[in-house]
This record gives C-alpha cells, structure tokens and sequence, in this order.
C-alpha cells in the first residue's frame, strides 16, 4: 500500500490507516523516537501517539510525503516528552546534537519560530547535498559522527569537518539577518 | 528547556530535505559486520569463493556463446544484439536468495510510467538478530543506470531515491524466513535505456542487469545477474 492509500484511509476514517501506517513507518518513527528518548519503551509510547496525532490532524492535512509528516509528528511528541523530563537523563547523543546545534542557532522564545525555519530552509536549499545530508542527518535524527560517515563512506574526521564548516556557515548566514547564538 | 525549542525549530524544516536524508548510501554497513551462514556459505562468500564462480560463469558464458551465437546464425556469429527479459531468480548461492517482479509486467516502459516492484528475500543461512539502535539494517530496492559500477552512490539512482527502503531495529530472522517488500518506481521523465535493479538486504546485495527497458532499447550483451557480498567499503 503507498502513501496516496493510506493517506485515503485516514480520510476514509477507515482504522485499517493506523495499521498500514504502523506497519510502514513503524519502525521509520520508532528511530526518529529512540534517536531523542533513547528509551524503548517512551519510544514505544511515543509512536503510539503519533498514530493518534496522524488519526486527529488527517483529514484536513493531506501529506505529500507522508514517511516525513509521520517522522516530524513522532519528532516533536519525542521532544514535547523530553521537555517533561526534569531530572532524568536525556539521551546524551541528542543533547550534543543541540548542543552543536546552540552554537549557531539562538534560542526562539516560541517553540517554532516560522521566520528563523524560514531561513534555515534558505541556508539547506543553498547548500552543497551532501553536506545537507550530514547536517540533516545528524541534527534532525541525531545520528552520531561515526554512523554518519559509514552511512555516506567518509571518515569520521571528514564528517566532522563537514558538520563545522556547516555550522560555521550557519552561524554567519544567520548573523547576517539579525540572529545572534 | 529554550534549547528544546531550537530543536522544535528545526523538526520543521522541509520535508524535502528530511526525506533526502532519512537514507544513506552506506547504511547497511552502520552495524558491525558479522559472518552468517554455514561453511559452505562462507566458502561461497569468500575472495575464493567468488572467484570461483566468475570462472564458472565466464566458462559457461563462453561456452553459451560458442553453441548459441555461432552455430544458429551463420550471418553474423558474433555479438548479436540479443534482447533479454529480466532474469528470475539468483544466479549465485549467497546467504539470502532475492528475487523480485514488476507490474506491470512488459518488455519496455514509459518515461513517467510508475512500476510497482515487489521483492522476497530468504534467509538461506543461519538465524540471526539485528540489533541496531538506529537505521542499521534494511531492506531496499533501487534502480541504477545498466552497468554503473557505483551502485550505493545515492545520486545515481533513477529517481534519486529508494523504491523500498524497510529498516529492521530489533528483530530475529531465523533460517527460511522470507521477507516481502513492495514499493514503487516513478520512471523521471528524462529517463531512457537500460537499468539495473538493485536488491539489497543488511550487507548483501544483488544485481539484476536489464531488469527495466525505458523506451525502445537493446541489449548488446547477454544479461547476467550477479551478487557480491558481504560489500565492503
């Protein structure tokens, strides 16, 4: 079943949606989840809710890609989980990932700030493809350094190199429209 | 946490760009290889292994040549332009058998035209667990230019992307197990002449040359699939 099917399962009001979606972007969401919780089981919970999120927001949204639109609601519900975690550990990959990722980009008041993911969309359509992958890859879903660069056939060294010079760039761009890190 | 929304920020960004890179070219090899199979298969797996089997192969091509090129067409013996279907099954033993079918099924499509490819692959050897914590280990389908020798280079896919991609975390596959996948193929416009079919499972892969025909072209050789495994870097 592609996309277009599910997506007209959930028009349908048909619950056959949650299992198609479940048994295609399962594990798709599962690792988008895992990459910010690092726990099995709030991953679990985490892609549970986002079949909910899906069933509540399908109709009106119609997904183009709907692997993606699954990835970005598990995504928030994964963080919006981590904000509820005070003292307990955070999953250490991910908290390096923002960390890199604060040195560049300031702090919006809101959670989304439309203007700064505006330009940040800027930056990435401007940017050589590769070097999106690496960034996207390893911001978006917290893949660590070394599986980025067995993923692409690089050396580490190379993949970090990459990711700084990126950053660096990031940072400039974004001074240059009035945010500051 | 006001860096939490930097990353609430960023979890929107274009869906194009998170789509690009939810693959990588390479990403079977993110698990840590580990040998599979009985003796004999990892005989077969082996430098010696394969080297055999091209020696084979290249005895049994000759002599296929021999028999069907220069004994039934006395005109023009040699380097005939053969038209060829896409071959079935796998020529070689490796750990996994791969197998696939297109709908719809014909000799020749359309540029724009959207194939539906389905695939099955047995585990033929030993039963094991992937034990990944990201993207480690998959499934995926791809349609390459026939005879690129770059077959994990993600540009030089057809349509820039996977036609199945089916990642497995966590997950026991035990010995007989077949896997099927389904997804499609959106032939780009621009597309014309012969493709190879990439099928690839964890660390394996295997080719099938001429699977696809866009417009009206011709093998000017005799189609051959072939596997390579484990791959290496």
């Amino acid at each position: 079943m592609d996309d277009k099917d599910i997506v007209s399962l959930y028009f349908d009001r048909n619950e056959q949606a949650i299992a198609e979606s479940e048994r295609t972007y399962g594990t798709y969401c599962r690792t988008v989840a895992m990459g910010i919780l690092d726990n099995a089981s709030d991953a679990e919970e985490c892609v549970n809710d986002t079949w909910v999120a899906a069933w509540g927001s399908i109709p009106p949204h119609r997904p183009t890609l709907l692997r993606t639109y699954l990835g970005k609601l598990t995504r928030n519900i994964a963080i919006n989980r981590l904000r509820s975690r005070r003292r307990q550990k955070r999953h250490p990959e991910f908290m390096l990932s923002l960390s890199e990722l604060s040195e560049c980009i300031p702090a919006p008041e809101e959670e989304l700030d439309t203007r700064l993911r505006d330009l940040l969309d800027e930056f990435l359509a401007a940017a050589e493809p590769l070097d999106r992958k690496l960034f996207v890859g390893r911001h978006w879903y917290n893949r660590s350094v070394s599986v980025l660069a067995q993923g692409y056939g690089l050396t580490p060294n190379a993949v970090s190199v990459r990711l700084s010079r990126m950053r660096e760039k990031l940072r400039t761009f974004l001074n240059e429209r009035g945010y500051e890190p | 946490m006001k860096r939490l929304n930097i990353a609430s920020t960023f979890t929107d960004i274009n869906e194009l760009y998170i789509a690009e890179a939810a693959d990588m070219p390479y990403a079977s090899a993110v698990i840590p290889k580990k040998q599979r199979g009985n003796a004999f298969t990892r005989f077969l797996n082996s430098g010696i292994g394969v080297a055999m089997i091209c020696g084979i192969v290249a005895i049994g091509v000759t002599l296929g040549v021999l028999m069907m090129g220069w004994n039934d067409d006395p005109v023009s013996p040699v380097g005939n332009a053969v038209t060829s279907t896409a071959p079935e099954t796998s020529a070689t033993a490796t750990s996994f058998a791969f197998s696939y079918e297109i709908a719809p099924a014909k000799d020749d499509y359309e540029p724009g035209e959207t194939l539906t490819v389905t695939t099955e692959v047995e585990n033929l050897g030993e039963s094991f667990t992937v034990k990944g914590s990201s993207q480690a280990f998959h499934a995926a389908a791809w349609l390459i230019p026939h005879g690129s020798t770059d077959i994990h280079n993600a540009e030089g896919k057809i349509n820039g992307n996977f036609a199945i991609r089916e990642d497995y975390v966590i997950q026991t596959i035990e010995t007989g197990d077949i896997g099927r996948h389904r997804g499609s193929i959106l032939l780009p416009e621009t597309a014309s002449g012969i493709y190879d079919l990439v099928l690839s499972y964890g660390d394996e892969y295997q080719v099938f040359e001429n699977a696809v025909r866009v417009g009206t072209a011709v093998i000017e050789s005799f189609a051959f699939s072939y596997s390579i495994s484990p791959i290496k870097n």
